[in-house]
């Protein structure tokens, strides 16, 4: 097995201290969960997860103290590389006490072809006056399934940045749930899902305003390749007295094949009077007009689709707020789109 | 003759099943300019389109040779590979690419096609500038997305400024000078003319005569009803711009 970043002495896992990152990012703290085991990141760290279970179940927990704000993200590496045990479950909570602020990435990667299920829950609690840039990178192969169960529950003033990227992975069901339940909260989700093959992807989303003067922003956008399909259901509720509310949601797809299936339900449940609310979505195809310019310019079919499905997730990748994170998930949606994943039989290169 | 550039005999060619150009024959020299006018519905943004391969375009009968080769054949990046660039009428806006990931992609499209090597980022910004100062284009534009949120006017920059980079042998220019103010018109009509080569040449689309007095035409056409019903000298345009259409319509049906 040659890998670029993530590689085992040996070429075999003997203990999870093992891996590591040949390229991480500047200002990056890494962390490793390999098949459920914890490694990386001395005790120094303020940013770090540790293991505390919680009867059976492993658990790993972040804790950010009380006005701790520190600069270095945390990058968490979970691997799937054992086929034997194809069943996987462990939880993941964030804890940002009152006034912290940090930025989590989390990455999820099979290292082989085989059949995996994961599933995980992450708990992700945010204090008042708290801030958390959240970032998904789901990059799995055709016959992983992986569930994730998110549940937030932010504080006053408190602020989420979450971007889900959903690269590849066979069977990907992200489900999210947020309750605002302090006043002046401010919640932005990005969603972007590619799929191509017989991938399944599904997003369902609970955005709760249970107070008033609360914002909430969420955009999903999609790729549909081949036999792809994929599910987005996300409902927005406003609370009787959530005045002021401001909640967005949209979801937009693009189908690039006449196979791929998508169902998307955007809804709303208001109950507050003064509130800007609005929800949308689309099911498009490849805007012919544009293409034909494009071409009229000399740039050839196949680079004018590119350069339209590029124009169509940037939207959601500028969400991301730092910058060489957002530049290496703008190169490997990229490669993604040029198919070039599949040319690679090692998926573990096309990590963040 | 190898200084025919464009070569069009008896084209016709239907849109959902209507017949909208009916048997046109025009043959472009380098070094010329022609104009077309016409009224509105005539077939001219048809003729464009169809000349740069606009998919949904049936041509129902003719021949086009374009630098020697069989243009109906080709794809429409071939065609602008070959040489043709079309300034459409109403340009496309594609959200999410920026004017500098466009033409770098159309730009080293072309190189790629020529066996050179792509430019250098310096070498292609330098280039860009160059170009825009053409068509006096404001630098900020480079990092917007193409044409989106762009007035009428500087769409029709924006054209002649791809134009400029690419460097065609046969423009045709759909009412470039629609939507543009004496002053936008000026300055598009200057670039035109500083892109103007003893090898290239030009087919200029337009109600209008102001704009044939900053690029000359060679020779007009009158198209009506998907034919050339009159082809004359620089002198038609001004006799159109003064009398109309209607005289040369009755003098055609007659
Ligand atoms: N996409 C289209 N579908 C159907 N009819 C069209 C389409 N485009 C143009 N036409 C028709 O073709 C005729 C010629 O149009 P056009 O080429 O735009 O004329 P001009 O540029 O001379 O004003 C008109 O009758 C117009 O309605
Ligand atoms: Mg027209």
């Amino acid at each position: 097995m040659e890998n670029n970043y993530i590689y085992v002495p040996d070429g075999k896992l003997r203990n999870s201290s093992s891996f590591r990152c040949r390229v991480p990012m500047q200002g990056t703290l890494q962390q490793f969960i390999a098949e459920g085991v914890l490694s990386g990141a001395d005790d120094s760290s303020v940013l770090r997860f540790v293991e505390d279970a919680e009867g059976s179940r492993k658990r790993f927990v972040c804790n950010v103290p009380k006005g701790c704000c520190p600069e270095e993200m945390l990058q968490l590496i979970a691997i799937r590389n054992n086929p034997s045990n194809p069943e996987l479950d462990y939880s993941l909570a964030v804890n940002m006490e009152e006034s912290s602020s940090a930025s989590i990435l989390l990455c999820s990667h099979t290292m082989t072809h085989d059949y995996y299920v994961t599933s995980g829950d992450m708990d992700v609690a945010l204090s008042d006056n708290s801030s958390l840039n959240l970032v998904l990178m789901q990059n799995e192969h055709n016959d992983a399934r992986h569930i994730s169960r998110i549940k937030v529950a932010m504080g006053r003033n408190a602020r989420l940045n979450m971007v889900l990227v959903s690269l590849h992975g066979g069977d990907l069901e992200n489900s999210v749930r947020v309750d605002m339940n302090g006043e002046g909260g401010e919640c932005r989700i990005g969603g972007l899902y590619l799929m191509d093959r017989n991938q399944k992807y599904v997003a369902d989303i609970r955005l709760n305003h249970n107070v008033p003067h609360c914002h909430s922003d969420q955009i999903f956008k999609g790729i549909l390749d081949d036999n792809s399909k994929a599910g987005f259901s996300g409902l927005v509720y406003v609370a009787p007295d959530a005045q002021k509310t401001e909640a967005y949601q949209a979801n937009h797809n693009l189908l690039v094949s006449d196979q791929a299936k998508v169902d998307t339900q955007p809804q709303l449940e208001i109950y507050a009077d003064d509130v800007k609310c609005s929800h949308g979505a689309t099911i498009g195809r490849m805007d012919e007009q544009s293409l034909f310019y494009m071409r009229s310019r000399g740039i050839a079919l196949k680079e004018a689709r590119i350069l339209q499905q590029l124009a169509f997730v940037h939207e959601v990748l500028e969400r991301v707020e730092k910058t060489e994170l957002k530049e290496r998930l703008a190169s490997l949606v990229e490669r993604r789109l040029r198919g070039e994943f599949s040319d690679c039989r090692d998926c573990s290169k096309n990590c963040c | 003759m190898n200084d025919i550039i464009l070569n069009i005999e008896g084209l016709a060619a239907t849109i959902d099943g209507k017949e909208i150009l009916k048997g046109i024959d025009l043959t472009i020299r380098k070094g010329e300019t022609h104009a077309i006018m016409g009224p509105n519905g005539s077939g001219k943004s048809t003729l464009s389109a169809v000349l740069a391969g606009k998919p949904n375009y049936n041509v129902t009968g003719g021949k086009v040779t374009f630098m020697g080769r069989d243009l109906l054949e080709m794809s429409p990046e071939e065609r602008s590979w070959a040489g043709l660039f079309l300034s459409f009428q109403y340009p496309i806006e594609v959200p999410g690419v920026t004017n500098v990931n466009f033409m770098k992609s159309a730009v080293n499209e072309h190189r790629k096609q020529k066996g050179l090597p792509p430019l250098s980022a310096a070498a292609f910004l330098k280039l860009m500038r160059e170009k825009m100062a053409v068509v006096e284009m404001d630098s900020s534009f480079s990092s917007r997305g193409v044409n989106v949120g762009f007035s009428g006017g500087e769409k029709k920059r924006n054209e002649i400024f791809q134009m400029a980079m690419l460097e065609p042998s046969l423009a045709i220019l759909d009412e470039t000078d629609s939507g543009l103010d004496v002053d936008a018109l000026r300055i598009v009509a200057a670039g035109v003319n500083k892109l103007k080569t003893p090898d290239n040449a030009a087919i200029v689309i337009t109600h209008y005569q102001r704009l044939l007095d900053y690029i000359v035409p060679d020779v007009v056409h009158v198209l009506y009803k998907g034919r050339i019903i009159k082809t004359a000298g620089k002198e038609l345009a001004l006799e159109v711009e003064k009398k109309g259409y209607d005289w040369l319509i009755h003098e055609s049906e007659a």
